[in-house]
């Protein structure tokens, strides 16, 4: 997959996992208490093991280290996408119910302003569910998003609606995701990508 | 019936209304592309919604709830990797009809990689051509 | 309630025969597999509603198992679709688009 797979070395296998791979253990341990429904002491060693055994058996490629979400600009942007998500059921919806021809669509590229493959990762996986876009494509190296949007307006302003809306929406992943990124201009998000290399 | 009872019926009847009309849209909307628009986003919310409708008649019993908590959020995060991954499988195998799109940049940038504009980007190819260049 | 999440489950139970029209109509396996995501994700809806109905949480693993499948069929589909199938339709196919970007390294 990435070059990220290589380096996690075979010596790590078997023996205590990665640093980094607690985060993603822990959570496999929250979800596997979610699972079962309880928290009890048995459950809870059982998910410990089940945890080891998948980060021994299945390494993942670890995430390079990411600067520190805000928590406020996380809440604000999960705000931001359940209204999006709200907005856009309807407009769909409604396009789909209503009668008359179906609306025309395009496919526009928006460029992004991070480098960086989990920001990237996340401006994406946020816009196919929010406002009126779908991702066909995704140029990575220079960092360009293909959108499949509904035309709902003038099919003359359809490129520059999309590409502000993904503008707006790319801020707050980054004022979510890495707070240092917008005041430093995009210098924190490429180094997500350089600490990669 | 309760109060409670009201926000769940609300909340479950809204959820199937928007499943419908992603069911609609499925069957109306004219290409792929259209037709994951109706699939992913009315979908998504339309499922939200009748969770949390159940998830108000469950209150009590909080394993449930932590178990429907992960189904709304499982869904909510998969939906959008999978709807990118069939409209991305349908543009790279060339299924969609594109001459009825407003606008096209995708295919202005797959001429501009062919043409050697962009030597360090992968250009998104068919899988056709590409595995004929590999063997 | 009884009758709440009756009328809940006609709109469904409509809704999904809708997507089995399109899954049998297709034209592509893509069309299919889209449709066939949405179908789970309604058959989610269904069984929720019907938790709801019995007041007992009984189905409520079978909600987990579906929405962790639903994903993992479409993947398979696609990484099928990708390797098998590069054109399913080939009259939607754009030939002179096709020679132009072959003429090219």
């Amino acid at each position: 997959m990435s070059p990220q797979g290589g380096t996690t070395r075979p010596g790590l296998r078997g023996r205590l996992p990665h640093r980094r791979q607690i985060p993603i253990m822990t959570w496999m341990v929250v979800f596997w208490c979610g699972l079962w429904g309880s928290v009890s002491p048995v459950v809870v060693v059982g998910g410990v093991l089940t945890a080891f055994a998948l980060v021994a058996v299945f390494p993942m490629p670890t995430l390079p280290p990411a600067p520190r979400p805000s928590v406020l600009g996380a809440v604000r942007l999960g705000a931001y996408v359940l209204f999006d998500l709200l907005r856009s059921s309807l407009q769909v919806a409604w396009f789909a119910v209503r009668p008359g021809p179906v609306p025309a669509s395009a496919i526009v590229a928006a460029p992004l302003r991070s480098r960086s493959d989990a920001m990237i990762a996340a401006t994406a996986e946020i816009l196919s569910l929010v406002p009126g876009t779908l991702v066909v494509d995704i140029d990575v190296p220079s960092g360009t998003l293909y959108l499949h949007a509904l035309v709902t307006g003038d099919p003359e302003r359809v490129g520059d609606d999309v590409r502000a809306s993904v503008r707006r929406m790319e801020e707050r992943v980054l004022a979510a995701l890495a707070p240092g990124a917008l005041r430093d201009g995009v210098a924190v998000a490429d180094d997500v990508r350089e600490a990669k290399r | 019936m309760s109060a409670w009872d009201w926000v769940s019926a609300v909340l479950l009847l809204s959820g199937s209304l928007l499943a419908l009309a992603a069911g609609i849209g499925m069957l109306r909307f004219p290409d792929l592309w259209m037709r994951m628009h109706a699939g992913t986003k009315p979908q998504v919310l339309g499922l939200l919604l009748v969770l949390a409708g159940v998830e108000v008649q469950l209150v009590p019993d909080a394993s449930a709830v932590v178990a429907l908590l992960f189904v709304g959020l499982f869904q909510l995060v998969t939906a959008p990797v999978a709807s990118h991954l069939l409209a991305r499988a349908g543009h790279r195998s060339g299924v969609v009809p594109r001459d009825q799109l407003v606008q096209d940049d995708l295919r202005v940038f797959e001429l501009e990689c062919a043409a050697g504009e962009h030597p360090e980007s992968s250009p998104p190819q068919d899988p056709g051509p590409r595995a004929e260049g590999r063997g | 309630m009884g009758v709440v999440t009756d009328i809940a489950l006609g709109i469904l139970l409509v809704a999904a025969l809708l997507v089995v029209v399109r899954l049998v109509k297709g034209p592509t396996t893509l069309d299919r597999a889209a449709a066939a995501d949405v179908f789970v994700a309604i058959l989610l809806c269904g069984v929720a509603v019907l938790v709801a109905r019995r007041g007992s949480t009984v189905f409520v693993p079978v909600l987990l198992a579906l929405s962790l499948l639903g994903f993992a069929s479409s993947v398979a589909v696609v990484r099928f679709v990708g390797r098998e199938d590069p054109v399913s339709e080939p009259d939607e196919h754009d030939e002179t688009d096709e020679d132009h970007r072959r003429t090219t390294p």
